[in-house]
């Protein structure tokens, strides 16, 4: 059994592509929790979950993977214990579910026949139509049952449940809860979906433009944070310490703020996960204090 | 719940409240500080039964105190009985 305190540790992560790079990425994933990685397309998201794979070279940085150091690549065993999802589903298109359960099988030794079957019932996917036949949800479930057959201690999912109906992305949220019923089980999920990250997430990562520009509790970044809506007037008199954001309209400010510095009596509304992203940059920040 | 029963898991919990782990963890946490429950890790978390009593002694002291101050207040502002039953109504149907 892992003993290692953290499912992921990332220092110093960095990579350069001509016209984008990854700057000095620090992260920590606790085991047994849930992390959503946030950002806008091109911010840096896939880079930096390829970089941890070891997909891609990295320029700098060194990443562990429950409590293993991977700078000689990702070993055998190690790969075991990871379940990855991407946003498209890899598999080959001409198989049907038994050729994946046999090709698997071989892959991984840790592959569970019975485990892989018992969730592609569950996601009534259909054992005789072709990969190629399957729509995008049933896609994205069968990678999921993948990538949950073998002794995954860590999930790592890049975008996907982008582009699922509710009703599909309800149930994936059930199977990962139920992941993390094993505190030696972590998910690190990039998404554009926050509405989900905002249910499961314990922690929350922003990147923007390859910088990471915020990396929190997501309970209390929520908590801590609101949006004021007031004048171009009542603005001028708040604490600019407050201010983590701020968009003028025609008819007054909206702000990002901290609502314990903003004075009573004026109204602070809840901010999502979405309005943080967007307010934060709008106005370009690199950091926000806890 | 009464004494000695069981308190589902923080992730059962958190699982069938669509919740974080944190938010759990947390909420148990301030239970433990209050002395509601008790949790004994590997086994989980139970409620306390003892320690209800005292608390709620604590919590009626606590009430009388401040009973004792708002009276005091009233007095001053020529409040009576009537007056301060009358704002305490309306705290009650609030809530």
């Amino acid at each position: 059994m892992n003993t290692a305190a953290n499912a992921l540790e990332i220092k110093g992560l960095t990579k350069h592509y001509p016209a984008f790079s990854l700057d000095h990425i620090d992260l920590t994933l606790p085991m047994g929790s849930v992390m959503g990685f946030i950002g806008e397309n091109g911010a840096g998201k896939s880079t930096t979950i390829f970089s941890i794979l070891g997909a891609i070279r990295r320029d700098g940085g060194t990443v562990r993977i429950l409590g293993q150091d991977t700078a000689q690549g990702i070993p055998l065993s190690l790969k075991e214990q990871i379940g990855v999802v991407l946003d498209e589903c890899c598999l080959p298109e001409t198989l049907n579910l038994k050729d994946i359960n046999g090709i698997m099988k071989a892959a991984y030794r840790t592959w569970n026949s019975k485990t892989f079957f018992r969730h592609v019932h569950r996601f009534f996917l259909d054992e005789t139509k072709r990969i190629k036949d399957y729509s995008r949800g049933m896609k994205m479930k069968l990678s999921i049952a993948c990538a949950l057959a073998h002794d995954s201690r860590l999930l790592i999912l890049d975008e996907a449940t982008s582009g699922l109906d509710p009703v599909t992305r309800d149930e994936l949220l059930d199977l990962f809860y139920e992941f993390i019923q094993d505190e030696q089980h972590s998910i690190f999920m990039s998404s554009h979906i926050t509405s989900d990250l905002e249910k499961i997430c314990d922690y929350v990562t922003y990147i923007h433009k390859g910088k990471l520009i915020l990396c929190q509790e997501k309970d209390g970044l929520m908590q801590r944070m609101g949006i004021l809506k007031c004048s171009e007037t009542v603005f001028r008199d708040i604490d600019p310490a407050a201010v983590h954001g701020k968009r003028t309209t025609a008819f007054g400010v909206e702000a990002l703020v901290e609502r314990q510095k903003i004075p009573a009596g004026l109204v602070v509304e809840h901010a999502s996960l979405d309005d943080i992203l967007i307010y934060l940059v709008k106005s370009d920040m690199s950091r926000v204090k806890s | 719940m009464k004494e000695g029963d069981a308190l589902p898991s923080m992730r059962f919990l958190a699982k069938e409240l669509r919740i974080s782990v944190i938010t759990t963890k947390r909420a148990y946490e301030e239970l433990e500080r209050d002395g509601f429950i008790t949790t004994m890790t590997g086994k989980g978390s139970f409620v306390s039964g003892t320690n209800l009593e005292l608390i709620r002694e604590e919590h009626l002291k606590r009430i009388e105190q401040h009973m004792i101050q708002i009276k005091e207040l009233a007095v001053r502002c020529g409040l009576r009985l009537e007056d301060l039953q009358e704002m305490l109504a309306v705290f009650y149907t609030n809530a």
